[in-house]
């Protein structure tokens, strides 16, 4: 379903570009969010309504309890289906899919018996039961909003991913970890120090981030559920922006232990380090791996501004990737193989997707405020990123379909950072 | 660096002062920070491993020292130091002569336009750049440390151009 529309957006995109050069039409882009013209853009997309690609579901065939967890259960459940994009909840007797079956608690666990049945066909897609104590009943909706994203789409939701994010609210740059829906906010270092740039080991157990606890920039590990953590990189100069390859086996970092801030790739087992740039007179940052672990999308100032450049993992052939935009920073190359980064067009910052190998960017945002640091879900059609406006800072999630995003943090406090978790 | 880009560079820079009537004093390369000698690395650096405890390879300090110098100040995305900015770091230098026990720490700061991670490459190279120039006028490498902090740390919080010139900057804590 995603394939489907990427393709054709991304055929259109083509199409509508050749159209305007050859007929010098410039033609703006309106957003549903903001409604803003983007006014550098050349990249011609339509965005899709959401009707067009989300389903009405009736769900009122799923009988539920009337006790505080099971209205939490059902609260939940409606919320990830509407917030998520694939489904919205329909009112009873109509929808293009139906969820029957019983909801019980007895004895504080709760118990889902559920089908889920196309209405057109009446064929039957998920058939499951589930079960869970009542004080995970939110947990419990997510995974079934997954399931039956899964089961309706072929592509699992992310209800029951997390996310981590820096806040300020200790006056301190701590980590926190929230769910996908914004809710269950725990704060997760409590150093008083300033935390930078984290990224998930492939796990979704542990991450890495840079951290000034010891007085210098140096990179930690961090086991979630252990809560053990452990330097890992910690050369004079600067240590930072680690990020974990698809297989767990490397981690891509920028260090300027050798005179200036270079990418560099680490084997975890042997402990061995690669340098893969040699740029004396730049700033190299941000690496992202690609799926399949082959290549590497960075940033590099050696044009004067900070652009895109794509390295092979063994450090032969970078090429640049970016050329519009005054400045193109933070990609996070997703598991689709399209990069999302963030660009200077205009006076702020907006989210461009790029395809790496033909170059086609396809500009997502365009309301006057920054839109900084995305980083994909595992979806791979929705994006956390920070939006700045006015001082203040918030992380949003974008439905890459839609081009609407929703306010992902809701407590109190400048939120950026965001890193999806995966699976 | 050879010649010829030696002679293009200091011609360009004096055309480029002359035509805004600054003095050029020293001769100094301005568009070549940091120099080619900083290919030698940090001391010791081909002996680090991830495994080692490498603060210990950072020099250590028990204080830090009450003396104050002036920030040098960076153009945008630039980590270039300008000419009118090198007599600040003249100052570090001939402090650290005098007391040859005193060691630098130069942190590296930001504005907050751009993303974060790429300003802590930023801030890095503007330490790197004051550092190089201390060594080009003979404070021993071994003596500094840098310490990018980013946009992190800000001197001002907010968004005018005059605030956010001040917070691109490279700023020198004595320690000892």
């Amino acid at each position: 379903m995603v394939e489907y529309w990427y393709s054709i957006l991304f055929h259109g995109m083509t199409v509508m570009r050749n159209l305007t050069l050859k007929l010098g039409l410039i033609i703006a882009i309106f957003i549903s969010v903001g409604m803003y013209p983007v006014r550098e853009s050349n990249a011609q997309v339509r965005v899709r309504k959401a009707a067009e690609i989300t389903s009405p579901i009736d769900i009122s065939g799923l009988n539920i309890a009337g006790d505080a967890a099971s209205r939490s259960f059902r609260q939940t459940l409606v919320d990830d289906l509407n917030r998520f994009g694939w489904f919205t909840v329909a009112a009873p007797g109509s929808g293009a899919f139906r969820v029957l079956g019983e909801q019980t608690v007895a004895d504080g666990s709760m118990q889902v018996r559920l089908e889920l049945v196309r209405t057109a066909n009446r064929e039957s897609l998920l058939r499951r039961t589930y079960s869970g104590r009542t004080a995970e009943a939110r947990n419990l909706a997510h995974r079934i909003h997954d399931d039956l994203v899964q089961a309706a789409t072929g592509r699992r939701g992310i209800a029951s991913t997390t996310l981590l994010m820096i806040g300020n609210r200790s006056n301190a740059k701590e980590m926190y970890w929230v769910d996908a829906d914004g809710r269950n906010l725990r704060q997760v270092t409590h150093d008083g120090s300033i935390s930078v740039a984290p990224a998930w080991a492939p796990d979704g157990k542990r991450f890495v981030y840079t951290s000034f606890v010891g007085g210098f920039p140096d990179i930690y590990l961090v086991d979630l559920e252990s809560g053990r953590r452990e330097r890992i990189a910690a050369f004079p100069g600067l240590n930072s922006s680690a990020a974990f390859s698809p297989d767990g086996t490397e981690l891509a970092l920028i260090l300027s232990k050798d005179g200036n801030p270079e990418l560099y790739v680490r084997n975890l087992r042997s402990g061995r380090l690669m340098r893969l740039t040699h740029t004396r007179y730049a700033n190299e940052a941000s690496p992202s791996w690609s799926p399949d672990g082959r290549r590497i999308v960075y940033v590099s100032d050696s044009t004067g501004a900070p652009h895109l450049y794509v390295v092979d993992r063994d450090g032969k052939e970078s090429r640049r990737l970016t050329r519009r935009g005054r400045d193109n920073v933070s990609p996070d190359w997703g598991p689709d193989g399209r990069i999302i980064l963030s660009s200077r067009r205009g006076p702020h910052y907006q989210l461009v997707l790029i395809d790496p190998d033909t170059g086609e960017e396809m500009v997502l945002t365009s309301d006057p405020a920054d839109h900084e640091d995305p980083s994909w879900a595992p979806d791979g059609r929705h994006v956390a990123f920070t939006r700045s406006s006015g001082g203040r800072s918030a992380i949003y999630m974008l439905d890459t379909l839609t081009g609407s995003s929703v306010p992902l943090s809701r407590t109190e406090g400048q939120w950026y950072s965001a890193v999806w978790s995966p699976r | 660096m050879d010649k010829k880009r030696c002679l293009v560079i200091a011609l360009t820079v004096v055309v480029a002062l002359g035509s805004f009537g600054c003095g050029w004093r020293r001769g100094k390369d301005v568009d070549d920070f940091p120099p080619a000698h900083l290919d030698a690395g940090w001391p010791g650096s081909a002996d680090f491993r991830f495994d080692d405890d490498p603060l210990a390879q950072r020099f250590g300090y028990t204080q830090t020292l009450d003396v104050h110098f002036e920030n040098v100040l960076f153009g945008f995305d630039s980590s270039q130091i300008a000419s009118g900015e090198q007599s600040k770091i003249e100052d570090v230098a001939n402090y650290m002569r005098r007391n040859p026990n005193v060691k630098a720490i130069i942190e590296g700061h930001t504005c907050d336009i751009g993303s974060r991670e790429y300003n802590m490459a930023l801030g890095e190279r503007r330490a790197l750049a004051a550092r190089a120039y201390l060594v080009q006028l003979g404070i021993e490498p071994a003596r500094i440390q840098t310490l990018s902090y980013g946009e992190e740390n800000p001197l001002h919080f907010g968004t005018s151009e005059a605030e956010r010139r001040l917070n691109r900057r490279a700023a020198f804590n004595m320690v000892q």
